[in-house]
């Protein structure tokens, strides 16, 4: 039989080059000793075979130093392996700053993709070669798991948090993507395809579908028609944290703990991410905005996955658009707890003054930053936020 | 027992003639036949054939799901099921044979008949919790049956929320419930082997006169009883979530489904090691014994043992490199990973190097032995694929993880399970199996397994995800030669169920000790008497006290007895032809 392996022509990456040759490298080693215990029993079951003459004299019961060397030879050899593997899986996790950033939602039994420019596709990813890929992905029911062979890579797509992944195709071509994580019937009908295309071919693919809107577009049409607007917009009589410019700034927001006042609890600063804005939507009650009542409505089973990807997008697109204005926003990014409180004072009358660019505002009735209250990085705050964590490397 | 002298070494005499040998007049399996002497056996003797027979329908069942897979992955598009069916005849095969067979197989059938005779003991420590192990192991296997043949299950064995919590129809509470109470006759099982093995020695059975057979099912229950309640923690978990809709895993009650996979991994991982070690504990008294040499580096290979045991708990992150884990742990249990082979790896080494100078019989317990050390060979080298984590993001919920798991689970457990069942046939029913077809169902069996998993390999690689009803159609090549190799092995499976039964009734009586092995269960009467020993036995030296050069000696003076009653049988037989002519006349005659 001839082998042929058609996955080492389907190579698409740099990495997967890289992941082929350590792959390489362990089928080798793998080989070498299973053979070698292969033709050692065939030896010895030859040589010292009932009945045939051989030297059986004074055989060995034990030898430290034969142990140690099969106890350290190896050791070292996977040892090195650990290494390695290791050292190229770090530099994977690195996320490249310039990546293309496309939403993946997957729900049984299919792949949902929005690129940045507006246009969905189904099961279908396109994208242009030569650039980083970042792929922030969400499941709307039960674990998937995102596999393109061509780029010997895989991420799970979690339900209620965000996973990510990124690739960087160098190989024009149409690739296999599969779901890897048997998530119900029809799991092994979740495929598509990957097509990796010429950056100037891709901008004509974009071109050519019928999408009226970017996702930040149709993400405005959402925060108007779900009434996000009536509470977080510019002139609204609820009190209520405006949006400009928050995402990916550090916010304060307080925790609820069931059986303790809201105004009882520290504030922690953490950063108004994908996540945060995510949970915000569907689980207003896990993190309060500091300084506002827990009044916002959960919109669980009233937004889909990808609708609030497109509101994150809008939220995303309203932080370039404050930026020119810049009001009396304080700079929150270096403030300790203290310093902010002490920036921003609490004065209820004015919301709008105080919360533009999502800061915590007076509450009136509470300490929104008490002093002494901690900072806390994301990473330890909230029970999803450790998804995002995925791509941002060892620290 | 007698022995002969060698050098220095005193060495087991030759078994006795054939026609000397008979079944003892009482033994544990003729002191009463009713239905009730069964069920209510304290024996745990009886105990372990309860759960042979018990364990072989499992068995079955799980070997159906497989079989069933195999067939429809014949075509592309399912050659003979609907999606839905395939999902369920998978997550049978899995649940069925991990639950129901591979954990309780060697431990429960093998630990339980020998644990006491090996370490000079009447029974286990707690005959009652033995019994009641049993009951729970029926318990949990008629619920999980049961929830296979009213609707099945399609969660995989693995239960993954919130797919079994939410979103799986069928009997999954039914199989979890089945699980969940087999758990704990694991536990029972684990308990009793440690009580015993630090309680009941006999006098002069020191820790390192043990033999290795006992270290690793010391290693393997402390698994168990270490390990086993945290699954059990799990399925609890999931029941009161699928049943009461408590937020614990479903993140859309507030749950985290990655913490489900870490609580399960924490026992599950582990458990591979429940299904290995006792395998290893298998290999070590047969190696020893058809090589005719103790085992070299008894020690190490003792404290390996515990070593995987250790180091195996600290693993399970391994099998979660691709879920929203930080690079960091995923470092840290790549390491240990890496970490665990060690010691597997000096147990293959001192199994290899003690076939060195050895005496090498290859019966069917040895073939099986020989085989078990290569493919596990084979299945652990393919582990550090797994454990790095730059090729696992390829490779983790491929088939090269089905090919590697059961390069271990198969290639390695199930041919243990069924060296000990050869080996120690004969001390469990008197009488010998057919030695043939036992080598011929073991050369089937090690065929067939290859041609079935060595092609899942390539397909794990070429990118085929596991659990596919349905696959690109590049890939049916090597699906089709791995459905063949399963019919081949299928073969092999069935072979020693019919020449097993046929030889309970016209195998040869086999005597005490059949093998001319060291240990203390072959020192008694075969089938063994209900308290194992007339008297208890005192141990003067360690175990495996085999010499190659001695049972050279003996087969070749075996060899001249039989080459002169041959001469002398020739002889008479030549004479009688020629009318009293003797042997010279008729040489002279023919010249």
């Amino acid at each position: 039989m001839r082998v042929h392996l058609p996955i080492l022509e389907a190579r698409a990456s740099e990495f997967a080059a890289q992941s082929d040759l350590l792959f390489g490298v362990i089928t080798a080693i793998a080989a070498i000793s299973s053979i070698g215990i292969f033709l050692a029993v065939v030896f010895y079951v030859l040589y010292y075979r009932r009945g045939r003459h051989a030297d059986r004299s004074n055989p060995p019961l034990y030898n430290h130093i034969v142990e140690i060397v099969w106890t350290s030879v190896p050791l070292v050899i996977v040892m090195g392996i650990f290494a390695w593997s290791t050292l190229l899986f770090f530099s994977y996790k690195r996320m490249p700053p310039n990546a293309l950033e496309i939403n993946v939602v997957g729900k049984q039994w299919m792949w949902k993709i929005q690129q940045p420019a507006g246009r969905w596709e189904n099961n279908e990813l396109h994208v242009p070669a030569g650039r980083p890929i970042k792929l922030v992905m969400t499941s709307e029911d039960v674990i998937h798991s995102f596999f393109i062979p061509a780029m010997r890579v895989k991420q799970d797509v979690i339900p209620g948090q965000y996973t990510q992944m990124w690739f960087e195709p160098d190989r024009v071509g149409t690739y296999h993507l599969l779901c890897a994580e048997y998530c119900g019937t029809l799991h092994s009908k979740m495929a598509g395809t990957v097509t990796v295309m010429e950056p100037a071919e891709y901008e004509r693919w974009l071109a050519l579908g019928s999408y009226p809107e970017t996702a930040a577009a149709a993400g405005e049409r959402l925060f108007i028609r779900h009434g996000c607007s009536g509470c977080h917009g510019q002139n609204s009589p609820v009190r209520a944290p405006l949006l400009d410019g928050i995402f990916g700034r550090p916010i304060p927001v307080q925790v609820p703990k069931p059986g303790v006042p809201l105004d009882q609890i520290k504030a922690q600063v953490l950063v108004a991410d994908q996540r945060y804005i995510h949970d915000s939507i569907v689980l207003p009650e896990l993190e309060v905005a500091a300084g506002f009542k827990p009044i916002m409505p959960t919109f669980k089973g009233q937004l889909t996955e990808e609708q609030i990807f497109q509101l994150t997008a809008y939220i995303r697109s309203l932080g370039n658009r404050s930026r020119t204005e810049e009001r009396e926003r304080p700079r929150t990014d270096s403030l300790t707890p203290e310093e902010y409180k002490a920036r921003v004072g609490f004065t209820p009358a004015n919301i709008n003054q105080i919360t533009g660019g999502g800061t915590p505002a007076g509450g009136g009735n509470i300490g929104a930053v008490p002093p002494g209250g901690q900072t806390t990085p994301a990473s330890e705050i909230g029970r999803t936020t450790s998804g995002l964590n995925q791509g941002r490397g060892p620290r | 027992m007698s022995s002969i002298t060698v050098g220095d070494q005193a060495v087991p005499a030759p078994a006795p003639r054939r026609a000397d040998l008979k079944i003892p007049h009482e033994h544990y399996i003729n002191v009463d036949y009713s239905w009730k002497s069964w069920l209510l056996t304290l024996d745990h003797k009886r105990i372990a054939i309860l759960y042979l027979v018990s364990i072989t329908v499992m068995f079955g069942v799980g070997a159906l799901g497989a079989m069933l897979v195999r067939l429809n992955l014949l075509h592309p598009e399912g050659a003979i099921l609907k999606p839905e069916t395939y999902n369920r005849m998978f997550s049978m095969h899995g649940i069925v044979m991990v639950f129901f067979f591979l954990i309780p197989s060697i431990p429960a059938v093998f630990g339980n008949f020998l644990i006491p005779p090996m370490i000079g003991a009447k029974d286990l420590a707690f005959p009652k919790i033995n019994l009641l192990s049993w009951y729970l192991y029926i318990g949990g296997a008629a619920l999980g049956t049961g929830a296979m043949v009213f609707g099945g299950v399609d969660t995989g064995w693995t239960f993954y929320a919130p797919l079994s919590t939410q979103y799986a129809y069928g009997q999954v509470s039914l199989a979890i419930a089945g699980a969940f109470l087999a758990g704990f006759s694991s536990i029972l099982t684990g308990l009793n082997f440690i009580v015993t093995v630090h309680k009941m020695r006999a006098p002069g059975l020191t820790w390192f006169r043990l033999p290795l057979f006992v270290w690793s099912h010391y290693a393997t229950s402390l698994i168990q009883i270490l390990g086993t309640p945290v699954l059990a923690i799990t399925l609890l978990a999931l029941l009161v979530e699928r049943t009461f809709r408590v937020g614990i895993f479903d993140p859309s009650l507030g749950g985290d489904p990655v913490l489900m996979q870490h609580m399960f991994w924490f026992y599950s991982h582990p458990a591979v090691y429940i299904m290995i070690l006792p395998g290893m504990a298998v290999v070590s008294e047969i190696v020893a014994c058809f090589s005719r040499k103790p085992v070299f580096g008894y020690k190490f290979v003792a404290f390996a043992s515990l070593a995987i045991a250790i180091i195996g708990f600290l693993v399970w992150g391994h099998h979660m490199y691709t879920t929203a884990q930080s690079p960091v742990a995923g470092a840290i249990f790549s390491v240990l990973s890496f970490l665990v082979a060690i010691p597997s790896a000096i147990k293959v080494f001192n199994w290899t190097a003690t076939l060195h100078k050895g005496s090498i019989r290859l019966d069917t317990p040895m073939l099986y032995a020989l085989g078990f050390i290569v493919l596990f060979t084979i299945g652990g080298v393919t582990g550090l694929h797994l454990a790095a984590m730059a090729t696992d993001v390829h490779l983790q919920d491929t088939y090269f993880v089905v090919a590697h798991f059961h390069y271990v689970m198969v290639g390695g457990a199930i041919m243990a399970y069924l060296g000990a069942m050869h080996f120690w046939w004969p001390k469990m029913t008197g009488r010998m199996y057919p030695e043939a077809w036992g080598r011929v169902a073991a050369l089937l069996l090690l065929v067939g397994f290859n041609l079935t998993f060595f092609p899942q390999f390539i397909l794990g690689f070429e990118g085929m995800p596991r659990r596919y009803a349905t696959y690109p159609p590049e890939f049916q090549m090597l699906n089709v030669l791995s459905t063949a190799g399963s019919s081949i092995m299928g073969l092999g499976y069935l072979l020693p169920f019919f020449y097993l039964f046929w030889s309970l009734k016209y195998g040869r009586i086999a005597g005490p000790n059949p093998w001319r092995a060291t240990g203390l269960e072959w020192q008694t009467t075969s089938p063994p008497p209900t308290f194992n020993f007339d008297k208890t036995p005192v141990v003067t030296t360690g175990p495996y006290a085999y010499s190659p050069e001695a049972d050279e000696l003996m087969d070749a003076e075996a060899d001249l007895e039989r080459a002169q009653l041959e001469l002398a049988l020739t002889r008479t037989q030549i004479e009688e032809a020629h009318g009293g002519h003797g042997l010279e006349e008729e040489r002279r005659g023919g010249a």
